[in-house]
């Protein structure tokens, strides 16, 4: 890039060919008002707040498109720059129904700032008063049209990071309005309610129910951490106010990781059940009475005397490192069994099986590629996975590449399309033959010469002899062409990535799994012993936990007895199924739930937001929880009950 | 108009373009000039075959006056009211108008057979007060006239 060199407000500044005029402005700190520019969303210049003075051009331009050139002489605080400024500013409060006494936004609002900036204390034009209608139908997010000043941040934001492309402008001039698909209401529309919208919004037209009237951001202390409602390891900016959670941010809307979703951004702040604020015990009358925590541990410390052998251990991967590796210890040497699995352990078991079974050389998880790979893809298969639906993040990823790259997208999925406005092929196959689908792919894959040289062994070529094309197309119930199809674009990709998921673990095949390493092997879509394949773990810390080795399994079909750490995780059907009939069930939890109707002792347990510690991304990156609340009522951590009642058993965990 | 004609109907229409997405406008037109109107379904369809977000298709059909997304009558009646009209009564025309067939501007009459709509000046200035029905000229327009200019069209 070549430098260039401008003169600003009589001042030289440099900067690089193909910046804009603001670009240079801002990396120079010459403070230019903007409206409809936002960091990392494409600038369309519609707001006219940016407006410069630039020598030789016969009327002002915006700064945000304007392309710097070499010798540029630019003046952004004139007079009558200014006055343009503050004229358009009350055309814009003219047209809609600005009235900050009723907004929530107030003091957040950017529009209010540069009203003030610019002391807007009259307005010489007539108000419109247009009566607008406001959308509030959706789970999280409510549109006032009254608010809405028509930059196009939302409608930016919704095609360029979250890449829903829900958002349009409908109609035109004084009637124009923001609206989602067919001009219907956003919960009824194609929204995935990730909230890029409201993070985008300058004023209060966008906004969730759930951040409403906690808090300015002026009053909140911020704290950076990391997601904990799916493996992908978002970073959070936290907002918090009075020890209460006020609102989640994305601290950067272009980052892969950054949009959020609406796991982070919103489900974090929902109502939860009731907290556990006190240990429990039942007592005679078989109620759970509450109790100290002495009492409690005392509970447990009898029964553990008494009988040690068949009490398990089992753990929700959604706690941090340091707990994991304490409660290993646990129940390795203070329970002394050999019993103990995650929550999430048999996804574990069926994975790594698969990649020792493709290839025993070691690399265990590591042989996955990081999400960020998908943005790069020109063919994306998912496979027995719904992201939108477990990691909504990698759905985004997914619909960005196919949006922006046009990648092309082949669902395999025995029950529904999961992108249904995306896929260019989606094959059905029959439930359970999804493993002979992919092993036909392959063979078709190698039989055209698809593949990279040398990379199809004999024994590989061997091992697929069985699966004909005509004879998968008769088990899957997919035409032949479609499967030929099928393997041509992922074949000729160059970047091919594969994503699975719980779909393709419940079958409990390994071999599934080694077929797709395998798929993405022969391909040569590989990097330094990197292959281009994602597998979806289900929890925050599903792989912190995996690689620290508690997802050994439990030996017994119903353990006699069970210590559950369950933390913030949500019960289940299948696990409270599992759960019954266990004669003795410690259950540290942070909610009352059905399971803990189930336990015989209840421990508190602190939620994420209380929590710190490290967490394993899906893709192997370590990152930092951290703590955000102090906990409820003064609560101890999980580890320091472990504690306590290790050395009731006379063993000192550290 | 079952749901498969019209799919049938939008997906030739679309070939004609290759389904090319820059082609939206022209597309929109075909489909306008075929049912006098964009239906809903016809929308979806484009969207899903050219592979455009359906936001966008609704955000380029609403943009242009020339498409409508309600169904229209069989005749279009515009009624000037440009500044010469004006002054010439064009206001008491388009009242009566409205009050001959029930509507507003803007709207369709029950039986699907009229459409009103009004015009800022359409260059015949000398002729008005001036309505135009399907493209024909009726100049000098007065009150008494309307009805039996209406009663023409059937």
């Amino acid at each position: 890039m070549n430098e260039i060199t401008l003169a600003i407000n009589d001042r030289q500044v440099k900067g690089k060919e193909g910046d804009t005029v603001l670009e240079i402005c801002q990396a120079n700190g010459i403070d230019v008002p903007t409206l409809c520019h936002h960091e990392g969303l494409s600038d369309v210049g519609a707001c006219r707040m940016c407006v410069v003075e630039i020598e030789k051009e016969r009327s002002p331009v915006p700064a945000c498109t304007y392309l710097a050139r070499d010798g540029l002489v630019v003046k952004t605080n004139t007079e009558q720059l200014e006055r343009y400024r503050r004229q358009i500013l009350e055309l814009i409060f003219t047209e809609h129904n600005h009235f900050c006494m009723f907004c929530e936004q107030s003091e957040d609002c950017e529009l209010q700032k540069l009203a003030y900036r610019y002391q807007m204390d009259n307005v010489r034009y007539p108000y419109t008063f247009p009566s607008l209608p406001v959308d509030a139908l959706s789970d999280y997010l409510v549109i006032d049209h009254n608010r809405c000043i028509l930059c196009g941040r939302c409608i930016r934001a919704c095609s360029e990071v979250a890449a829903s492309h829900t958002l349009d402008f409908s109609q035109r001039g004084w009637k124009a309005l923001v609206s989602a698909d067919l001009e219907q209401p956003l919960g009824e529309s194609s929204c995935t309610s990730c909230g890029a919208c409201v993070q985008a919004c300058p004023t209060g037209a966008i906004f969730s129910k759930l951040n409403l009237y906690k808090g300015k951001t002026d009053e909140c202390q911020q704290i950076k951490t990391v997601c904990p409602a799916c493996g992908v390891g978002c970073e959070l900016n936290v907002l918090v106010k009075d020890n209460n959670l006020v609102r989640i941010e994305a601290p950067s809307l272009t980052e892969p990781r950054g949009p959020l979703c609406r796991m982070g951004r919103f489900r974090l702040l929902e109502p939860t059940p009731p907290r556990i604020t006190s240990p429990l015990v039942r007592g005679k009358q078989g109620e759970l009475e509450e109790c100290s925590l002495d009492k409690a541990v005392q509970v447990i410390v009898e029964r553990l005397a008494e009988a040690k052998d068949g009490f398990a251990g089992m753990i929700s991967t959604r706690v941090p490192n340091e707990t994991l590796s304490l409660f290993n210890k646990f129940i390795g040497e203070v329970v002394g069994s050999d019993s103990i699995d995650t929550r999430d352990g048999e996804s574990y078991r069926i994975i790594s099986e698969g990649i020792r079974l493709f290839q025993n050389n070691g690399r265990g998880l590591d042989i996955e590629c990081p999400i960020e790979d998908i943005l790069e893809a020109d063919c994306i298969i998912v496979v027995g996975a719904d992201p939108e639906k477990t990691n909504p993040i990698i759905s985004t990823l997914v619909r960005r590449a196919v949006s922006q790259r046009k990648a092309k997208l082949i669902v395999i999925d025995s029950s529904r399309d999961v992108f249904p406005l995306w896929t260019d092929l989606w094959l059905k196959p029959r439930a359970g033959s999804e493993g002979v689908l992919l092993n036909g792919l392959a063979k078709i894959l190698i039989d055209k010469g698809l593949v990279g040289p040398g990379k199809a062994q004999a024994e590989l070529i061997q091992s697929l002899s069985q699966y004909e094309t005509g004879e998968v197309s008769r088990t899957t119930g997919i035409e032949n062409e479609r499967l030929e199809l099928a393997a041509e674009m992922y074949g000729w990709a160059e970047h091919g990535v594969i994503i699975y998921g719980e779909g393709l673990l419940q079958g409990n095949d390994a071999s599934s799994i080694t077929t797709i390493l395998n798929l993405a092997n022969i391909t040569g879509n590989q990097v330094e012993g990197e292959l281009r394949v994602i597998s979806l773990k289900p929890c925050a810390n599903s792989r912190g936990a995996w690689e620290l080795g508690l997802a050994k399994g439990i030996k017994q079909d119903k353990p006699k007895g069970l210590y559950l750490l369950l933390a913030d995780e949500r019960e289940s059907e299948e696990l409270l199924s599992w759960l019954k009939g266990i004669d003795f069930l410690v259950v540290q939890t942070s909610y009352y739930s059905s399971v803990t109707s189930l336990a015989n002792v209840v421990l508190p347990s602190p939620i994420w937001a209380e929590r710190e510690g490290k967490y394993v991304t899906t893709d192997g990156r370590v990152l930092e929880l951290k703590q955000v609340l102090q906990p409820k009522d003064g609560l101890p951590q999980d580890q320091e009950i472990l504690i306590e009642i290790s050395k009731k058993l006379g063993h000192r965990l550290s | 108009m079952g749901a498969k004609q019209l799919a049938e109907k939008v997906e030739s229409i679309l070939d004609n373009y290759q389904r090319d997405q820059g082609m939206l406008v022209s597309i929109l037109q075909d489909i306008q000039a075929e049912y006098n109107y964009l239906p809903k379904e016809a929308l979806v369809e484009v969207s899903q075959t050219l592979g455009a977000p359906l936001s966008r298709v609704y955000s380029v059909a609403t943009f242009f006056k020339a498409f409508s997304l309600e169904p229209r009558g069989r005749y279009l009646i515009n009624v000037c009211l440009g500044t010469a009209c004006h002054v010439r009564g064009a206001v008491r025309i388009l009242e009566t108008i409205e009050r001959e067939l029930d509507i507003r501007p803007g709207k369709t009459t029950q039986d699907l057979k009229f459409t009103l709509e009004t015009v800022n000046c359409v260059g015949c200035c000398a002729l008005g007060p001036v309505v135009i029905i399907d493209g024909e000229y009726h100049g000098q327009m007065k009150t008494d006239k309307v009805k039996v200019l209406l009663e023409n069209y059937t």
